[in-house]
């Protein structure tokens, strides 16, 4: 992050403030003019983001590791045709979305779950100790069959619910940026958000109960 | 979306999804991991040409099959084409054009008494060896087919290895000449 900070200040210092897409669009040119290090910086800006996608994407994390490994080195490879239509980010979710389709689509039968551990804020959430109340459970051992119920209603769905649930529930993307990731209109992207919170609730109703 | 009693709704157990993260030591990880594979894509690039022989052989299983297959097809017809009917009609006639010169006609026409006869045209003349009894068995029955020009070339002059060339040159001449016809000379020449 600090790399990107250095890249940006004496930008945004200048007369006119650059948007988040403007900046990404000169560490772009600064790749394609052959410096191969401004590259790393968007790895580092956009890294947490491209491997949480994937990683609820796929509830695996060894997988999660390699598909966004994957998805930035195609980035790298292909970026000298990047001429800047969309934003180098819609671009670059573009790329791990598709990839890691490919890889589910591929891998549909010998799938298995491995989970990331969840953060200390989330395992003192309220709702976590209303869980624990009403379950008397420990709460490392409600977390993790929390964490398993969560994950696994997750893979009910389809892959194509499940990507626009992420990117919108978890990710915070709108409703167009899904729909230019995913090359559809945002009226589909909000039928199957409404179909993927639908089914998610059923399947996770003993909970919600 | 409303709420149940216990403020449990899909919401917040999303939440619990958004905090499922690495630790800051893993993205340490992986950035060196990016940066290995980076540095192996730059020399990937740069070595493209190299990757073909790799490639041969990361596919030897199915290449060197193949190979022995096309060569063996290959064998196949090459052969196949040298036994072909065509082709041995075309390496005989060759070769008929080649034997037909005999120097021994002329020989044989001067110790026959139809000596005239004979000169007239020597090329068709059968070589004989014993004293001819009637002058019609000096006269084949048989038409010859054509004329040949290889008396001026002849074949004892041409070395070995060029004799195929000439054999080829004494058929075309032979295939592409009118044929001299001796359907209206009378058989009873010389009485």
């Amino acid at each position: 992050m600090n790399l990107v900070k250095a890249v940006t200040q004496p930008l945004a210092g200048s007369s006119q403030a650059l948007t988040e897409r403007d900046v990404d669009w000169l560490l772009v040119q600064r790749v394609q003019a052959g410096e191969v290090a401004a590259f790393d910086e968007l790895v580092i800006k956009y890294r947490e983001r491209i491997y949480s996608v994937v990683y609820n994407l796929t509830s695996n994390k060894e997988d999660s590791f390699d598909l966004s490994q994957e998805a930035f080195i195609k980035a790298f490879q292909s970026i000298a045709r990047f001429r800047g239509k969309s934003s180098f980010f819609t671009w670059l979710y573009r790329i791990a979305v598709n990839t890691t389709l490919s890889f589910l689509k591929k891998n549909r039968h010998r799938r298995f779950l491995s989970y990331e551990n969840i953060t200390e804020e989330a395992s003192s959430s309220e709702v976590l100790d209303v869980l624990a109340a009403k379950t008397s459970t420990e709460k490392p051992t409600l977390i993790k069959e929390l964490q398993h119920k969560l994950n696994e209603a997750m893979q009910t769905l389809s892959v194509k619910h499940r990507t626009v649930l992420v990117l919108f529930e978890i990710d915070n993307l709108s409703h167009q940026a899904i729909a230019d990731i995913m090359n559809c209109s945002v009226g589909t992207v909000r039928s199957r958000l409404h179909y993927a919170k639908k089914q998610l609730q059923s399947e996770l109703q003993d909970l919600l109960d | 979306m409303p709420k149940n009693r216990n403020n449990l709704n899909l919401d917040s157990l999303l939440d619990l999804k958004r905090a499922e993260k690495p630790s800051a030591e893993f993205w340490d990880g992986f950035q060196k991991e990016f940066r290995q594979r980076q540095l192996q894509t730059l020399m990937e690039k740069e070595s493209a040409w190299s990757r073909l022989p790799r490639l041969f052989f990361a596919r030897s299983s199915v290449f060197i099959p193949l190979s022995g297959v096309a060569v063996v097809l290959f064998v196949l017809v090459v052969n196949f084409q040298e036994n072909s009917p065509l082709h041995s009609e075309y390496y005989e006639a060759a070769s008929m054009v080649q034997v037909a010169p005999q120097p021994a006609i002329t020989e044989a026409a001067v110790e026959s008494p139809q000596v005239e006869v004979v000169e007239e045209a020597p090329v068709f003349a059968p070589a004989i060896t014993s004293p001819a009894s009637f002058v019609m068995d000096l006269i084949p029955n048989d038409e010859p087919e054509s004329l040949s020009y290889t008396r001026e070339y002849p074949t004892f002059t041409i070395p070995a290895e060029n004799r195929a060339v000439s054999a080829l040159v004494s058929y075309t001449l032979v295939r592409d000449t009118p044929t001299f016809s001796m359907a209206g000379r009378p058989r009873t020449i010389g009485f």
